[in-house]
């Protein structure tokens, strides 16, 4: 059967790549030394499959249509934003996976919508390109939750995406080793007057919660009190929602923090540890 | 007031090349093409960020939509046209 093996939470920065020498070189090879730090352990746990559970920026989807959740089950691509300056390129998908865990979702009552094709944007990207990429045979199911256009996925739809994921998951008959990654965050005002501004003391609060497992306390917050003390950025932490309620019971080591206004946002990587 | 006609615009502004070369060349006619108030075509052919963000709209699609009229390196600029809206508690800082 397919296991569940590991569960993280990281920043997906567009940043780093767009201005990479923007913070202090310190500041940024700590940054660097944490991505490096989670695909060491996406190694030692010998993950095949991870979950990359991200967000749009208005870039994916049209006011026409926009998805509260949305599972990418076929061909992937990315990154859609060529000021990255990174390169598009295809992403090795596991499909088979991602129909199982969409089916499932749809029985256990998420609002899933789905791509067959879909050219992700940094959300998946920076993650793959600075985590999953160095892995090989590694495969990506991308994941888009709305935190950027009202209304919002509630951190209550997020948290039962992420236990109908972790169902899908623990129901499959494959072999595969999986994570789940929740993406974005922690502060950042992307576009508003107050962008360049975080806030750490909100940053370590979330993180706080993260370290003692405390989704409910996570789940709890408002999105008027994430948009006032972290941003609207700050909705990305429905990601982290997500992540933790595909793993139970389980806490938080931090792995960095670092404060870098230089790329707009306070950014919080943490291992999900089961109880 | 027909915030969704003005986000549409916006959107296509921020991810079509196609649709700023049709700003740039005819606004009026470009925004002809949505469901918008006299007001907010005024607002969208002038770029007036501040009037726009004064509205209340998707602040990711407005500062990508100037962004797309006016290049990324702009962005400075942009933020300082909207520095009005700055939380209170921002305010006081550095």
């Amino acid at each position: 059967m397919a296991q569940m093996v590991g569960g993280f939470l990281i920043p997906h920065v567009p940043l780093i790549a767009a201005r990479p020498d923007a913070p202090p070189q310190e500041k940024s090879a700590r940054v660097h030394a944490a991505f490096r730090e989670v695909t060491r352990r996406l190694a030692e746990l010998e993950v095949d499959t991870i979950i990359n559970i991200g967000d749009d920026h208005c870039g994916l989807f049209s006011p026409s249509c926009v998805p509260q959740c949305l599972i990418a089950m076929g061909d992937v691509d990315g990154p859609m934003e060529n000021w990255l300056g990174m390169e598009r390129r295809p992403l090795a998908t596991n499909q088979p996976l991602a129909e199982h865990i969409y089916a499932r979702g749809i029985d256990d009552g998420v609002t899933w919508a789905f791509a067959s094709s879909l050219t992700v944007d940094h959300a998946t990207m920076i993650p793959f390109a600075y985590c999953y990429e160095a892995l090989a045979g590694v495969r990506i199911i991308p994941v888009y939750l709305n935190e950027a256009v009202e209304p919002y996925i509630s951190n209550r739809a997020a948290r039962r995406v992420g236990a109908s994921i972790r169902a899908a998951v623990d129901s499959w008959s494959g072999s595969e080793r999986v994570a789940i990654v929740g993406t974005g965050g922690i502060s950042h005002w992307v576009g508003m007057a107050d962008m360049g501004r975080t806030n750490e003391a909100f940053d370590r609060g979330v993180i706080s919660l993260v370290e003692e497992g405390d989704l409910d306390g996570l789940a709890a917050l408002e999105d008027s009190t994430i948009l006032a003390d972290g941003g609207n950025g700050a909705l990305e932490i429905k990601s982290w929602i997500c992540a933790m309620a595909a793993m139970p019971n389980g806490r938080g080591r931090l792995i960095a923090y670092e404060n870098v206004p230089e790329w707009i946002t306070g950014l919080g990587f943490a291992e999900l540890q089961a109880a | 007031m027909s915030k969704h006609g003005v986000e549409k615009a916006l959107f296509q502004l921020s991810n079509d090349p196609a649709a700023v070369q049709d700003y740039l060349a005819e606004p009026a006619a470009f925004l002809g093409r949505f469901n918008l108030e006299a007001d907010e075509r005024d607002l969208l052919e002038q770029m007036n960020v501040e009037g726009l963000a004064a509205r209340r709209l998707n602040w990711m699609l407005l500062m990508g939509a100037y962004q797309a009229i006016h290049g990324r390196a702009k962005n400075g600029e942009y933020l300082q046209r909207i520095s009005g809206f700055r939380s209170p508690s921002a305010k006081g800082e550095a």
